[in-house]
């Protein structure tokens, strides 16, 4: 077995070389049609984007790049449409690539962030949380590092996935195959793309809060989002197991049982919603 | 009733609350059957989903109040953690209302 | 020279001679990189540009005019788009607007040695003749002054607008001169975006600092005006710190060295509709503009005001 700690180097030293990420095709397809139909707004396109988290990534990192002076700040998908217009985001979209083999078990990858995202904007604007738009998109991105393993790690990947068949919880397995864990993998890649800090200490600390710095309420925040969608079955679950708690969550910020119950009561119509979504990407797969 | 994409709606299709454009405006009031001109006209206005009266799609995805619960404990099973039971619990009463009230739309 | 001093060149090459031969002598001096596939080479540019890209006419047509499209949407003065091309491709390359947007063109049959020469004449070129602001990369004011004397005699009405920002010194004083550039990029990109895509018929000049001037037709100035505050107005609270954004002004030392309440950044924009006949010269323009402008910058947050007099 490797030395996790050489191959943590050899993964960042990929994760630095990293050109693009794939997404699912009929995102792409849709995203296109919806483009080329002039009757579409900007707010439909922004919407769709905000569905699928590597096109909100690619849309991020362009809009925080050199072309528009690194500023580190554009954190949501309808401010980088402001600054790149319809004719960047068409070069951006057929500069995309999809995945080639993609099954069904994948997609809900797609399903859990758009739940997550969901989730996190609820809890945002009750907790009265500045910008709960940023806080979704933080939501929408925080498996991203579980992306990168699919496409640049496949057969660790697919190592990983055994070994937690096998009773060894996901982080667990992540740190023995990887020497790194995917919320510090998917924090890296949005450090060297430029992301905005909140966004990446988000994502970074969504399963240990020891890793949340300035931004500790939305970290605690996102760590319950991602329980909570869990918790109610919405897309991925890794093999039907919940993460565990992390108690540091319940200091930095509180949520009380009928605070809890709205919340859930204010998720299940989204989630709805958002299955219809996501069956159709499923349908198309096939 | 039940909450449906545009592009699930039909012609013929009842209205069971007021159907609003992406702005908040209502078009439309509820009782109304759906014609196809109105159909085109909710497209163009970017309206997103409506509400209408029965349940006229079957979507196969939907699951009855015990597959949910039945999942809710399995996914829960190895759970002793007391915030997250109590959510459990949360989720538990959350569902049955929805099931309860007969509403499709979540 | 170091790797890290050499220029970067991107190549979209066919896999054969003489070409091979071309990539040798290119990387005695150059950072070269190979592209096949021309949605690597178009993410490549997006992401990380290079200064120069050699490409081969006869290959993916589609390609090259988006590659074209990327150039004239971010105004990439500074990046060299050379064609390279055979007798056929010589006749077919009639589109005046891809030789506007060409810095040079190449022949199969050139020597390796000429390739290299001629780049490197193309990339100093490049750099001399720099009318545009350093900033954006938009036309200074050699192009502005001829673009609105073209304006004066147009047929059809135009408008000239005026852009600047309110309280954009105390910005600067209070956030830095980094945050201050990073501002104009994205209000110049907001401008480019917003005007370019209503029409091709139309101007926009950076005069320097947070200036700047467009000509646009008439009848779309005030939806411009408006499309633009309202992008501005989204996409200035990355702009500014939460205390800033919460509180609804900033409190810095006025010109007396009072410490005041001074509202936020806004865009301020002096619409000023000409038509053939209406001004004798530019400077005019400018004088209705300014009297405009007074006006303008005295309402409250982003505003625009189009000038109504004969």
């Amino acid at each position: 077995m490797a030395d996790p700690l050489e191959k943590r180097k050899e993964v960042k030293k990929k994760i630095r070389k990293l050109e693009g990420l794939p997404t699912l095709p009929p995102v792409v397809r849709k995203l296109n049609a919806l483009i080329e139909d002039e009757r579409s707004s900007l707010c439909q396109i922004a919407e769709l984007i905000e569905k699928d988290q590597v096109i909100t990534t690619k849309v991020l990192r362009l809009a925080n790049s050199a072309f528009y002076g690194f500023p580190r700040k554009v954190a949501t998908v309808q401010q980088a449409m402001m600054l790149l217009g319809i004719n960047v985001l068409k070069i951006l979209i057929i500069t995309s690539s999809i995945f080639e083999i993609i099954s069904k078990e994948d997609v809900k990858l797609w399903e859990h962030s758009i739940g997550v995202a969901a989730c996190a904007k609820i809890i945002a604007e009750m907790k009265e949380i500045s910008d709960p738009q940023e806080i979704a998109t933080a939501g929408l991105l925080h498996d991203l590092g579980k992306i990168i393993q699919l496409i640049a790690f496949r057969e660790d990947y697919e190592e990983v996935r055994r070994r937690i068949q096998g009773g060894v919880p996901l982080l667990k397995a992540e740190l023995e195959v990887f020497g790194i864990d995917h919320a510090e993998m998917g924090a890296f890649l949005m450090y060297q793309w430029n992301l905005p800090d909140r966004l990446i200490e988000m994502v970074n600390s969504h399963h240990d809060l020891s890793r949340a710095k300035k931004f500790k309420k939305e970290c605690a925040l996102l760590h319950y989002a991602d329980l909570f969608v869990q918790a109610r079955g919405y897309g991925e679950t890794t093999y039907h197991r919940l993460p565990p708690l992390d108690q540091r969550a319940l200091s930095i910020l509180k949520l009380t049982p009928s605070e809890i119950k709205e919340i859930f009561l204010k998720l299940e119509p989204r989630l709805y919603e958002l299955k219809f979504f996501t069956e159709e990407l499923k349908k198309e797969l096939d | 009733m039940q909450r449906l994409p545009l592009s699930y709606i039909r012609p013929g299709m009842k209205t069971f609350e007021e159907v609003v454009d992406a702005q908040g405006r209502v078009l439309c009031g509820k009782g109304v059957e759906i014609s196809e001109t109105m159909l085109q006209k909710f497209h163009e206005l970017g309206v997103s989903y409506i509400t209408v009266e029965g349940a006229p799609v079957k979507l196969p995805w939907e699951k009855t109040l015990e597959e949910e619960l039945e999942l809710l404990e399995k996914r829960f099973s190895n759970v002793d953690d007391e915030f997250l039971l109590n959510v459990k619990e949360i989720i538990k009463e959350v569902l049955t209302m929805k099931y309860s009230t007969g509403a499709k739309n979540g | 020279m170091s790797n890290k001093e050499k220029q970067e060149i991107f190549l979209f090459l066919p896999r054969r001679k003489p070409y091979t031969e071309w990539v040798k002598i290119l990387k005695e001096d150059f950072k070269v990189k190979r592209f096949y596939k021309p949605k690597d080479l178009l993410s490549s540019i997006l992401f990380s540009p290079p200064q120069a890209i050699i490409y081969h006419f006869q290959l993916e047509r589609r390609a090259f005019e988006t590659l074209l499209q990327l150039k004239k949407n971010f105004n990439l003065v500074s990046l060299a788009i050379i064609l390279v091309l055979d007798e056929k491709g010589l006749e077919e390359l009639s589109d005046e607007q891809i030789l506007q947007l060409l810095d040079d063109i190449l022949f199969t049959t050139s020597t390796p040695l000429e390739i290299k020469l001629r780049l490197k004449i193309c990339l100093y070129r490049l750099t001399r003749i720099s009318d545009n602001n350093p900033l954006t990369g938009l036309p200074g004011n050699v192009s502005i002054m001829l673009a609105m004397t073209k304006a004066l005699e147009s047929e059809e009405p135009l408008a000239v607008g005026y852009v600047d920002l309110d309280n954009f010194k105390i910005y600067n004083d209070l956030y830095g001169f980094s945050a201050g550039d990073e501002v104009i990029k994205n209000l110049a990109r907001i401008l480019q975006t917003t005007i370019f895509e209503k029409t091709a018929n139309a101007f926009l000049g950076h005069i320097g600092g947070d200036d700047f001037v467009f000509i646009v037709p008439l009848s779309m100035a005030e939806e411009i005006c408006k499309d633009v505050i309202q992008k501005f107005n989204i996409l200035l609270p990355a702009f500014l710190d939460e205390e800033d954004l919460k509180r609804g002004y900033f409190i810095a030392k006025d010109r007396q060295g009072v410490l005041r309440e001074i509202p936020l950044l806004s865009v301020s924009i002096a619409l000023v509709p000409v038509v053939k006949g209406k001004f004798k010269h530019v400077g005019e323009v400018s004088e209705r503009a300014a009297q405009v402008k007074s006006v303008v910058k005295k309402l409250p947050g982003s505003n625009y005001f189009i000038d109504r007099r004969a």
